[in-house]
């Protein structure tokens, strides 16, 4: 018996390695199918339309729903992993999703004209004093092409020409 | 004692044995799931006597047929591409494809220009898994990893994958020892399928349009190495219509002028649709994302012919030593697009990409 236990020793570590839980790389891009364990409260910077408050970082399903059927749609998978990502076209906003966990979270949500505005009133438009003076001193990576705040893993970005805001745009970092 | 010494020897090589098995057995085969990760090792049972080297992300392994630059020019291609191939991976794919071969051209798709840091362990693996070990291999995983790999588990998969035995399938057991089967044509993943897009999509704005330090570095670095081995270095762009992958007219730019700057020929194929015949309604699978097959052999007809007033390329057709090798590609790029047609007739729909199995 004796003469066998180095490899019975060794055998073991190897099992052992085996049966121990690590984390296996995305190689599906799903990883369930289920939203278990999401929160539904936004993270950052809110945005309101139509009466509705959301942000990035929650499940898309409620606020579609909402949000009524969109003017267009367009999903693509990614090259080989991390889901679908789905733009939704609505009058003046695109919610953009990713399926990555296995339901549809919002990641981003972009305003293109004036029409809708952030919770601050600012709009497609406003001057870059505006926003400056509605959300203060922007964030490090900030540029005279765009003002960025960060906040609870998120950012708020408004895209400047000649300053004033040509886009505003809710980012899940 | 030389007894002892004997029987510590056998426990050890047993052993060896016993994780080299388990290894073969948990690394991921690609072969239901994320097939895109087998096209970087298909490369070494190629003939390596290519015109053209394709190197990207899907942009040239979904979108650039070699078949087609075959018959239409007799020019011999293959394309070096796997899913979001960032530019420190195509510069190590290249210094690796030197060792191998020396074509004419590398024709080298800027999309990756965009990303200036490694985006996922995933990509890494499904770019870095297949190469063959090499000095450029191991300088590549260098330059790739995220901050939460570490080499040794380049070296020994199992460390990585050990956790997937309770994901094991029967792929896993019956391509463990063996090759699974080819899914490429020469890099080329094929999908007949349409799923057309009426209008051109447009990209969001963005804070900053500046290309990454990093990518100016990679991307002079490949001119150099093409320089140093007297390949031509080409750069292309690929026709696309999607939000997500969109190509700005400030990144159009920039690359142009590194381009001019340093004689490079620049090819974005975004202006050349209609001329390539290019009808976004039939022409790809996924709404603009990638090409069909109708669309890349329109894409490579149209190419293939720069391709060789550019580099003066001479036909192989009747070459015994290509036609042989090229007769066979274009066969089994017949048997693929005859699976995925009944395929297509039986389901109405694909899943995915077919390859010889």
């Amino acid at each position: 018996m004796k003469k066998y236990s180095i490899a019975i020793l060794l055998l073991a570590a190897v099992l052992l390695l085996c049966a121990c839980t690590g984390t296996t790389p995305d190689t599906t891009g799903a990883s369930g199918n289920s939203n278990a364990g999401a929160s539904d409260t936004p993270i950052g910077y809110l945005f309101t339309y139509n009466g509705l408050e959301f942000g990035v970082d929650m499940p898309a399903a409620d606020v579609l729903k909402a949000l009524g059927t969109p003017k267009d749609k367009y999903t693509s998978k990614s090259c080989a992993f991390n889901g679908e990502d789905t733009v939704y076209y609505y009058s003046s906003i695109q919610v953009s999703t990713n399926n990555e966990q296995g339901y549809e979270r919002i990641y981003s949500i972009y305003l293109e004209d004036d029409l809708v505005s952030t919770q601050k009133g600012i709009c497609v438009g406003s001057t870059e004093a505006a926003v400056k003076e509605a959300y203060g001193e922007p964030g490090s990576k900030s540029s005279d092409a765009a003002l960025i705040y960060e906040k609870d893993g998120m950012t708020l970005t408004f895209n400047l020409k000649d300053g004033k805001v040509t886009t505003i745009i809710y980012n899940l970092v | 004692m030389t007894k002892r010494i004997l029987k510590i020897t056998a426990a050890v090589l047993v052993t060896l044995l016993v994780l080299f098995a388990l290894q073969r057995v948990l690394t991921p085969k690609y072969v239901s799931e994320a097939q895109d990760g087998r096209l970087i090792a298909e490369y070494y049972s190629s003939a390596k006597n290519h015109d053209v080297v394709f190197i990207g992300d899907c942009e040239v392994y979904e979108n650039i047929s070699p078949v087609t630059l075959w018959e239409e020019y007799g020019i011999s291609s293959y394309v070096r591409g796997s899913p979001q191939q960032l530019i420190w991976h195509s510069y190590y794919l290249m210094e690796e494809t030197l060792k191998y071969e020396k074509p004419d051209a590398f024709v080298f798709n800027v999309l990756s220009m965009k990303y200036g840091e490694p985006q996922s362990e995933a990509y890494n693996r499904l770019a870095l898994d297949g190469m063959k070990w090499s000095a450029s291999k191991v300088d590549a995983i260098n330059a790739s990893m995220t901050e939460e790999e570490e080499f040794i588990t380049y070296v020994f998969p199992l460390l990585r994958f050990h956790s997937r035995w309770s994901e094991l399938k029967a792929e896993d057991f019956r391509y463990a020892f063996q090759k699974a089967p080819q899914l490429s044509i020469n890099g080329y993943l094929m999908r007949i399928d349409v799923d057309g897009v009426e209008e051109l999509r447009k990209g969001q704005e963005l804070a900053d349009y500046s290309f990454k330090d990093i990518c100016w570095e990679y991307l002079d670095k490949m001119r150099l190495l093409c320089q140093e081995n007297g390949v031509k270095l080409i750069l292309m762009k690929a026709p696309t219509n999607t939000p997500q992958w969109y190509w700005y007219d400030q990144w159009d730019v920039q690359v142009e002028a590194y381009a001019k700057e340093h004689g490079l020929r620049y090819y974005n194929f975004l202006k050349n649709t209609e001329e390539i015949g290019l009808d976004y309604t039939t022409d790809t699978y996924d709404q603009g994302g990638h090409l069909n097959l109708s669309g890349a052999e329109k894409l490579s007809k149209y190419f293939g012919n720069i391709l060789v007033q550019e580099l003066k390329l001479e036909s192989h057709h009747g070459e015994k030593d290509y036609q042989q090798v090229w007769d066979t590609l274009c066969a089994q790029y017949e048997q693929i697009r005859q699976t995925q047609e009944r395929l297509l007739a039986e389901n109405g729909k694909l899943t995915g990409f077919t390859g010889l199995d």
